[in-house]
């Protein structure tokens, strides 16, 4: 094979390996590059915030200066230069926010094809599929569609910037009152910068008619992406929300640093899921998203439920515990999540479950692959404080080591201070059994699909967590992930 | 059909197959017997290709195809089965995505394409009627909690629908009750015709009442020390396997 | 600004003075404790290895090192745990010989003082002491008494060995910083027995720090009992390396003292060695006990126990940190631990950080932690058949402390610790 043929087929093999690493061709307009007061005045004018929200970011920048990164995680990468990115990148032709799908840049949504996933709401009524979708692109959302539907039932769904517009009251009210502009340091970054993301509002009794979903994608070049989500249920209502995540191959590393925030009241109910696939860098570790995100759900009213459900299989850094607090009586929260890291792939993942109310309940379910030379950590707290009479957990938490340069940690922290309460924890450690291997390969599956088929059997109590189209793709994705971590 | 040629086998150093032939000719059961540690499992793993079960001299052949150098799932390809003594637990994944993803591979490998959805199903429905096994069995995760008698109806299904060319059936009495045995047995039996050969490995003679064979050999030491014909299981029955080996030259 | 000085160096700086006649290493040794204490200061919460347990209250206790014994008050020394044991007394940190019995073990066992020009001793006491070992490298800077004990290649300590630390602190709050070093050579056995006593009033601070080799083949029993007393603070670091097929045994009971550390580090450095660290502990009052262990698996096919029980009432507040990190090499490693605590008081809090850090794939690791209360059903199982509510609740709880000393392999050492639960329970000769 000649070398020019040969790059041809690396480069195939490669796309065919991460097959969001794709590049959409548009024009952008960037703030200027680098982070200062400025940058954040910028960003603030060009969404036509209101002042309120302008001194907010400030504060939490001029907080953020204060901060020191952490570096508790089991991570390691080099520092982070937060004066050499974008803070802002919007498509140009996007310019004047689209009035309907007709006025979004055609290219945009050939992208979202490319993704999989269809923006015309004609088409999507065509399939199977119902579920509203807002698009983030770098920065900026870009389309949301179903809204009328959405609007009939009382729900708001829009971009976050919409909602500033339209709903500034229940943003304001709202925004920070899980997450404090200050509460960490990738925290207080999103809070000075944040460009967009989704914002969900369920009335009172209301049954979300449909999924919620959010996609997300960074695609300009030495661009940081910093959404912002909330999510209120008022009382007695239910919503399932999903988030997707790509980004394209690049070289240098790009930065996301995301905050969520779910308010869950009286007998409301958050089901939220991700299938978080940024792109996790090269085998060399060349390239790939540092993911640092903050997630946190308040159970505020009386026999509220929080569900996080996670697929995490991109980024090259993953540092994410999404978490709830459990102020509620007999409120519940729980964590499911996936997460496999292969080649230089490191994920620090868990959550933390605050018990604060009465008779409240946790579950966490943590399955952590690790292959390659990447390293996998599970970090957790599970707090029973002394108001939590005859509260529960329990969590399981598994993993599993395929080849022997690899590595899987676990630092759970479980304080309790209530003697009704009942702290369970459980984990373990261990090699893909041959046995099982063995056993597939004598039935005549091949020995990837077989390492996919067991590793997906490992993860299954999480991933039948997560609604049907998303589950079969996280299922594939799983496979996907492992490529080449065997043989 | 399946010719084995002064097979030797070394785990960790030692010797435990040591100058095995064996032929088993297409349509015959040949059933396989010996005491604890004579090398009967070690025959199994070593012709279905686990790992630190590698052949240090000899051959082994199915149909004609060298089988010691290909990889597991390779050798399944070609048509080998092995019914497991100890069927192997796999938490989390449905009976049912299990035979599928085999069964395909097996079929994509012989170039024969997958099965439409529906296919497949007909198929199922067709040999779990065959084997009065009920489809419940396939949506558990396979094998996870089952009893002894069902991991073993479990192999023979995947048996009847892998369709094989050869089986090699290791212990396949171990856990089993009389009943259970009948049941397994039957399955087997059904398998049984001109096309297939099939090497029946066991300790006892028990399943030999069930299962017959057309020849019997007595394994130890790691060697083929005595053929004969079904009357040979029931003398090893009858006077245990000291007598019989005592009559064998060293 | 001015950089803050690390806390509690300037209360312990004092103490610390250079001391003639000793060997160079042991100098040098002295100062580099020193210094690495000074660097840090005493640990608090900020010190991930001391996250539940801050040293905060003992810089402002002004500890004065004790005096020699001469006026240290007695009452009776109690009697032998175990039948036929040697015994060591050491009182305010010191040995006592005129109280102590070693005959017959005099050629295993030497005051530390003896012992320093031995090659092994400066071997083992020189070992490289971790950042997070702080109070250890403040043992070696302020040292003045300890044991030297070596079993010699292949041979058995003709009798178990008890080390009996006695506090008898005056008016003023006295420490002390008693050091052992032991060494079991190549396929030799021994049993060692601490047990750890003071008056319920009275001040101190005891410091102790182990270095143990376990050659390989070797076996050593170490168990301890501590029942400091109730102002007493305690303070105890083990660090253990184990040799091929070497077995290193140890049991804590942890009853006594305002607030205790039991740390060990053990490092399974041969194949087929085994580490069981096993305790139970049972708080009341303001009491404050952490048992902290590290097992470092370096070798293939390595084994580790670990079970840890605890009860906790009143204000109390138990610790439980464990820490297995298996290194790449370490295939076939066979690691366990768990944490079992019952919270008997509304008051009652425990904290559990167990921590797997695993590089070796062909691995069987496993972690498991559990809080509440008493069961119900046990409680109603014993009342149903008569007895009474207070009974059953001992039992259940004597039950529950009492399973974390199956992994003590020596059998009679096991019934001596469970007979002194027993005595903490009013249980008296239960078993």
């Amino acid at each position: 094979m000649s070398a020019t043929a040969e790059t041809v087929a690396d480069v195939e093999r490669l796309n065919e390996k991460y097959k969001y690493g794709f590049v959409t061709d548009i024009e952008a307009e960037n703030a200027p590059k680098g982070l200062s007061e400025d940058t954040v005045r910028f960003i603030s004018a060009k969404k036509n915030e209101p002042e309120w929200l302008l001194e907010w970011r400030l504060e939490a920048y001029r907080r953020w200066l204060e901060m020191k990164e952490p570096d508790w995680g089991k991570l390691g990468y080099p520092p982070i230069d937060y004066q050499d990115a974008y803070y802002y990148s919007a498509p140009k032709s996007n310019e004047n926010a689209p009035e309907s799908l007709d006025d979004v840049d055609p290219e945009l949504l050939r992208t979202y094809e490319k993704l999989g996933i269809p923006l015309r709401e004609q088409e999507m009524l065509a399939g199977v599929k119902n579920i509203a979708v807002d698009v983030v692109f770098d920065s900026v959302s870009v389309a949301t569609t179903f809204k009328k539907k959405l609007a009939e039932a009382g729900v708001i769904f829009s971009s976050i910037s919409e909602a500033i517009q339209e709903h500034p009251e229940l943003v304001r009210k709202y925004m920070g009152a899980v997450v404090p502009r200050d509460d960490n340091y990738f925290a207080a970054l999103n809070s000075a910068v944040f460009t967009d993301g989704s914002f969900v509002y369920i009335p009172k009794g209301v049954k979300c008619p449909m999924e919620l979903s959010t996609y997300f994608r960074i695609n300009a070049e030495n661009t940081g992406q910093f959404e912002r989500t909330l999510i209120i249920a008022e009382e007695g209502s239910y919503v399932s929300y999903l988030e997707g995540c790509t980004a394209p191959m690049r070289d240098e590393n790009q930065l996301h640093a995301a905050v969520v925030e779910l308010v869950t009241h009286a007998d409301a109910e958050i089901k939220y899921s991700t299938v978080q696939n940024w792109y996790p860098g090269d085998e060399n570790g060349v390239g790939g998203i540092y993911n640092f995100v903050t997630k946190r759900a308040l159970c505020a009213g009386d026999r509220s439920k929080v569900s996080w459900t996670q697929v995490e299989t991109g980024s090259a850094i993953t540092w994410k515990y999404p978490s709830c607090i459990l102020q509620g009586d007999d409120s519940q929260g729980e964590f499911y999540s996936v997460a496999i890291a292969n080649n230089m792939q490191q994920a620090d993942t868990g959550t933390k479950m605050i018990h604060l109310g009465k008779r409240t309940r946790s579950r966490i379910i943590s399955k952590g692959i690790s292959a390659g030379n990447a390293q996998n950590s599970y970090r957790g707290l599970v707090k029973m404080l002394p108001t939590a009479e005859k509260a529960r957990n329990y969590t399981q938490c598994d993993s599993l080591l395929i080849g022997d340069q690899c590595g899987a940690h676990t630092f759970p922290y479980i304080e309790s201070q209530n003697r009704s309460a009942r702290v369970e924890h459980e984990a373990t450690t261990s090699k893909i059994s041959e046995d099982q291997l063995f056993y597939c390969r004598q039935r005549g599956i091949g020995e990837e699909e077989a390492v996919a088929l067991v590793v997906n059997g490992f993860c299954r109590e999480v991933l039948q967590q997560l609604p049907m189209e998303f589950a079969v793709e996280a299922q594939k994705l799983v496979s996907i992930s492992l490529e080449g971590s065997v043989g | 059909m399946l010719e084995i040629n002064n097979l030797h086998v070394d785990i960790d150093g030692k010797q435990i197959i040591n100058g095995l032939t064996l032929t088993v000719p297409a349509g015959e059961v040949h059933a396989v017997m010996g005491p604890n540690g004579s090398g009967k499992s070690t025959l199994s793993y070593t012709l279905a290709g686990r790992d630190g079960y590698e052949a240090t001299d000899g051959t082994a052949t199915l149909g004609g195809a060298d089988l010691l150098g290909l990889d597991p799932e390779e050798r399944a390809a070609l048509g080998l089965f092995l019914a497991f003594q100890y069927p192997v637990e796999i938490p989390g994944v449905a009976g049912m995505t299990f035979v599928k993803t085999a069964l395909n591979a097996v079929r994509t490998a012989r170039g024969e394409g997958e099965l439409s959805a529906l296919d497949f199903l007909k198929l199922v429905r067709a040999r779990l009627k065959d084997l009065g096994i009920d489809e419940a069995m396939l949506k558990r995760p396979v094998n996870a909690g089952f009893s002894g008698g069902e991991k073993k109806r479990n192999e023979v299904l995947q048996m009847a629908l892998l369709e094989p060319k050869f089986c090699i059936l290791d212990e396949t009495d171990s856990g089993l009750d009389i009943d259970a045995l009948k049941i397994v047995a039957d399955g087997v039996n059904k398998m049984r015709g001109p096309e297939r050969g099939m090497l029946v490995i066991t300790h006892y003679q028990r399943l030999l009442d069930y299962i017959k064979p057309d020849k019997v050999h007595v394994l130890a030491k790691g060697r083929i020390v005595k053929t004969g014909g079904p009357e040979l299981a029931l003398e090893l029955e009858e006077k245990g396997y000291g007598d019989v080996l005592a009559g064998v030259a060293a | 600004m001015a950089a803050k000085e690390p806390l509690g160096v300037a209360a312990f700086a004092p103490s610390f003075r250079e001391r003639s006649g000793e060997p160079e290493w042991l100098s040098g040794l002295r100062r580099d404790g020193f210094a690495r204490f000074s660097e840090g200061g005493l640990p608090t919460n900020r010190d991930e290895a001391w996250k539940y347990t801050s040293l905060r209250p003992i810089a402002r206790a002004k500890y004065e090192p004790a005096p020699a014994n001469d006026d240290a008050v007695l009452g009776d020394l109690p009697g032998l745990m175990l039948e036929g044991s040697a015994r060591a007394v050491f009182i305010n940190g010191r040995l006592a010989p005129a109280l102590s019995d070693l005959e017959g073990v005099t050629a295993y066992v030497l005051p530390l003082a003896d012992a320093l020009g031995a090659d092994w001793v400066q071997a083992l006491l020189g070992r490289q002491v971790d950042d997070a070992q702080v109070m250890y490298a403040l043992n070696a800077a302020l040292f003045d008494d300890g044991l030297a004990i070596r079993v010699p290649d292949g041979e058995t300590m003709p009798r178990p060995l008890e080390i009996l630390f006695v506090a008898a602190p005056g008016e003023r709050a006295l420490m002390w910083h008693p050091r052992m070093a032991i060494d079991i050579g190549e396929n030799a056995r021994a049993t060692i027995i601490e047990r750890h006593i003071g008056p319920a009033k009275g001040a101190y601070l005891a410091n102790h720090g182990a270095d143990i080799r376990v050659a390989d083949g070797a076996v050593l029993t170490h168990a301890k009992a501590q029942l400091e007393g109730g102002e007493g603070r305690h303070l105890a670091m083990a660090r253990v390396s184990i040799g091929e097929g070497a077995i290193y045994d140890n049991f804590v009971l942890t009853l006594g003292a305002a607030l205790s550390r039991n740390e060990v580090a053990t490092s399974l450095n041969g194949s087929d060695s085994e580490v069981r660290l096993n305790g139970a502990y049972m708080l009341n009052d303001r009491q404050h006990a952490d048992h902290s262990s590290r097992i470092d698996h370096l070798a293939p096919s390595t084994r580790s126990r670990q079970v840890y029980s605890g009860a906790i009432g009143g204000n109390a507040r138990g610790v439980f940190q464990g820490h297995i990190v298996v290194d790449q090499i370490a295939q076939k490693t066979d690691g366990h631990q768990l944490n079992r605590a019952l919270l008997l008081s509304d008051h009652a809090e425990i904290d559990s950080k167990p921590v797997l850090e695993i590089y070796a794939d062909d691995v069987k690791c496993s972690h498991g932690a559990t809080a509440g209360d008493i069961d119900d059903d046990q409680l109603f199982y014993l009342r149903a058949r008569g007895i009474p509510a207070e009974q059953a609740r001992l039992l259940v709880v004597r039950g529950f402390l009492a399973a974390a000393a199956e992994g003590l392999g020596d059998e009679a050492v096991r019934s001596i610790m469970l007979a002194e639960l027993d005595k903490a329970l009013g249980l008296e000769g239960i078993e």
